[in-house]
């Protein structure tokens, strides 16, 4: 896996996020261990102290625990992972509301849109099955 | 970032307080030629404590050649190394609190891994059994283990030159292809190994033909080239954070 970092933002950050995504998605359950800091950096292609603090972070944020000796892991508090998912769609929803903003577009055409979208895919989905 | 509203996003501190780095190595002008071929040229470099680096480079370029005029081995034509303070070939003849792996290490093939770190160990006076012990836990041989060395596969042999690099707790470690001829789970042991020895505080500095390797970890990488040292300004353990 060959991850293409942007310039924009500091890359621990964008490796925080993609993690809490593989975790949101399943790839790693409550509970579960997240690779060492060697596994990541060799798949990231990362110097091993970034992958230390964006699992510092997440650890501060709750999302992962580090057992010294062990290794870091997936909260088992379910709650938590929630409040991710919650967080994660806000942060989704933010980046789409304020793009749309910048290229000129009113909440309401934004609404708009976003429903003929929704309806779109699920007619092509619905073809699809046939 | 709003998806971590409460994450505390915290500064370096401690070893990378770049006010007043220790330095641990410090070259400046290194010449050395052997009969008329000049190996190197003018190598200086500065190597602040605490980090990991590399130097990396294409075979028969004086990586190598290099490694043994800063533990000693050899003199340079011109130029001087200073380690931990001290001169080398004028304060001390070697560098002290250095531990390093170059080339194959002398093991008595027909001892155990025990007995060989426990001769050496007579000789320098630096370790005890406790001391040896637990390198070899650290290292992840098994203290107990009666087979002959000659019986050691790469991998095995490779912690083994590591633990007799470490046993007497360095300061510095300076290790010459730590990870050549390990398959890939072995080279990540020793990956581990040396990211602990870093959050020890010890400075190691190795050489490499892997950028993976270097970029994995490395806080600064340097290159031979035509008898230069160049810095390898893609590799810089702080850019992550900008």
């Amino acid at each position: 896996m060959k991850y293409q970092f942007n310039n924009t933002e500091a890359i621990y950050l964008q490796i925080m996020r993609e993690l809490c995504y593989q975790i949101l998605r399943g790839d790693y359950k409550a509970g579960d261990q997240l690779p060492t800091w060697v596994e990541a950096g060799l798949q990231f292609n990362v110097n091993h102290n970034t992958i230390a603090r964006a699992y510092l972070e997440m650890s501060h944020a709750g999302i992962v625990e580090t057992r010294r000796g062990s290794g870091t892991f997936v909260t088992s508090d379910q709650e938590r992972l929630n409040k991710l998912h919650e967080s994660m769609k806000k942060d989704l929803l933010n980046s789409f509301v304020g793009e749309m903003t910048s290229l000129g577009y009113s909440l309401l055409e934004i609404a708009e849109a976003f429903q003929d979208y929704l309806n779109e895919i699920s007619v092509s989905s619905m073809n699809e099955e046939l | 970032m709003d998806l971590f509203p409460n994450a505390i996003l915290m500064k370096d501190n401690g070893i990378d307080n770049q006010m007043s780095p220790k330095l641990v190595i410090k070259t400046s002008g290194i010449y050395k030629s052997f009969g008329k071929k000049k190996v190197l040229e003018n190598l200086s470099f500065t190597l602040p404590e605490g980090k990991i680096y590399a130097i990396c480079g294409n075979n028969g370029t004086g990586k190598s050649v290099f490694l043994r005029i800063i533990i000693g081995l050899i003199y340079p034509d011109q130029g001087e190394v200073v380690v931990n303070g001290q001169v080398i070939g004028k304060d001390v003849e070697f560098p002290v609190s250095v531990g390093s792996l170059i080339d194959h290490p002398g093991f008595l093939l027909a001892e155990s891994a025990y007995r060989n770190l426990e001769i050496l160990a007579m000789i320098s006076g630096k370790a005890n059994k406790q001391s040896i012990q637990d390198t070899m836990a650290f290292v992840g041989l098994d203290p107990y283990e009666k087979k002959p060395v000659r019986t050691y596969s790469v991998g095995m042999r490779q912690r083994l030159g590591l633990a007799q690099a470490i046993m007497e707790d360095p300061k510095l470690l300076i290790l010459d292809e730590p990870t050549a001829g390990l398959d890939f789970d072995a080279q990540k042991e020793i990956y581990d190994f040396l990211i602990q020895l870093r959050q020890q505080g010890k400075t190691i500095l190795i050489t490499s033909h892997s950028l993976a390797e270097v970029k994995l970890l490395c806080d600064k990488a340097f290159q031979i080239q035509n008898k230069k040292l160049e810095e390898m300004s893609d590799i810089d353990s702080t850019t992550a954070e900008r």
